[in-house]
């Protein structure tokens, strides 16, 4: 990440994808750079804060903090998409009985408010935003700080612990995919998917689905292969976390049937 | 005699559905046990009415050979075979009239083949907020909160940096 004034690394920082470490800049792949407006603008000239991937300038706005939130979503999605030995899917995590629930849905779908309405019923917390998949198809923890959004437009960054939760530490298998996203007066009706539907469904999540189809199938092949996973629109979080678990518990029974 | 597209493809089996990328085109599509069957025994040989007696004999699928033209005018239009089949009452057909006629005859629950066009990185995980009604934006900020778009004061869209809002 290059920024033109020394000024601005501090305002950077908080927006650097989860897990980040510095590095020496030999080999670097890729390169975001953020450009602040110029103190005193030329007559005519926009006072614009210009962000640029490689090359390529992705946008122009006299906000900064719009100028970062762009800079952070771009990286970490690059992140998502070129980690080589991993599957990062759009998806809310948590862990219930040494299993995980994957929460699949594109942004403003309502995942990080059912993950934390699933943390406060005393589940384990790995993710409000990727579920990060290894060959095997196991889940690894990615606790960043949950993204809650005030009045639907902003976030604040909560760690888990402060909402009274506890973050992931093990691996977990996939036990529940829940194909879900929040509409008012919605009605919870899951429907189980075969394996190919929810191949092709989860699929649609996959960051690197393009960069790696193989790859990605064969990790969802296994997801699929063992995971109970069910399609339903929903109302309010809180009405839905028991239905939820109790999905899990009848799916690990013999006898049980998705209601 | 319909061939079934080898290349530029990735295919996984699931039980008795067929999962298919198409590298070219970046779609994806899940496959039925019939529409996998027909699929399957296109090899550039195989008649479709051997085809429709290979599904009820070796499959155990109630199908005629009206569906077997029905999937794969379907798996043609799909990008799914060397080439489109050809046949006057298929062509003529609306894909939804297809879907139906296959469906009815094969017993098995519509549709033959669902299909999606994979998302781009970015579209899959861009997670940007949009911008609430009422607040500052300007015209490369493609991303007011929907059903609002940024304009100025007046109504007008934005094309400068001055007083605009989401509307």
């Amino acid at each position: 990440v290059r920024v033109s004034h020394a000024r601005l690394v501090d305002d950077v920082l908080p927006y650097m994808p989860f897990g980040w470490h510095e590095v020496d800049a030999m080999g670097m792949k890729q390169t975001f750079s953020l450009i602040a407006p110029r103190r005193r603008a030329l007559s005519g000239e926009a006072s614009t804060y210009r962000l640029f991937d490689q090359n390529a300038e992705i946008k122009q706005t006299p906000m900064l903090r719009d100028a970062l939130e762009e800079l952070g979503s771009r990286m970490q999605i690059y992140v998502a998409e070129m980690a080589e030995e991993r599957v990062f899917l759009h998806a809310g995590v948590v862990g219930w009985k040494e299993q995980a629930i994957v929460l699949p849905g594109r942004s403003y779908a309502g995942k990080t408010t059912l993950v934390r309405e699933l943390v406060r019923a005393g589940a384990t917390y790995y993710s409000d935003e990727y579920a990060v998949l290894d060959r095997e198809g196991f889940v690894h923890p990615f606790a960043r700080p949950l993204g809650i959004r005030v009045n639907g437009l902003n976030q604040e960054k909560h760690h888990v612990e402060t909402l009274g939760g506890r973050a992931g530490t093990d691996l977990a298998p996939v036990g529940l995919v829940v194909l879900t996203q929040y509409r008012a007066r919605a009605r919870w009706r899951p429907e189980r998917l075969s394996r190919g539907q929810a191949l092709l469904e989860v699929l649609n999540h996959a960051i690197p689905a393009r960069r790696r189809p193989a790859t990605v199938m064969e990790t969802l092949e296994r997801v699929v292969a063992c995971a109970l996973v069910v399609r339903s629109p929903r109302g309010e979080g809180r009405t839905i976390v028991p239905r939820i678990l109790s999905l899990m518990e009848d799916y690990g029974d013999p006898s049980g049937t998705v209601s | 005699m319909p061939r079934a597209r080898e290349t530029g493809l990735v295919v996984r089996e699931l039980d008795e559905e067929t999962v298919v990328y198409d590298l070219e085109r970046n779609e994806a599509h899940c496959l039925t046990p019939a529409a996998a069957s027909v699929w399957k025994r296109c090899d550039g040989s195989t008649t479709v009415s051997d085809i429709a007696g290979m599904l009820r004999h070796e499959d155990k699928l109630q199908v005629e050979e009206d569906t077997v033209w029905a999937a794969l005018t379907l798996l043609g239009k799909l990008n799914l075979l060397e080439e489109q089949v050809s046949r006057r009452t298929a062509r003529t057909m609306s894909r939804r009239d297809m879907m139906r006629r296959a469906g009815m005859t094969v017993g098995v629950g519509l549709p033959l083949i669902t299909s999606l066009s994979v998302l781009t990185a970015q579209g899959v995980g861009a997670s940007v907020a949009c911008i609430a009604a009422g607040a500052h934006c300007d015209p490369l900020h493609l991303n007011c909160c929907s059903p609002h778009v940024c304009k100025t004061s007046i109504g007008r869209v934005c094309n400068n940096f001055g007083n605009c809002t989401c509307r």
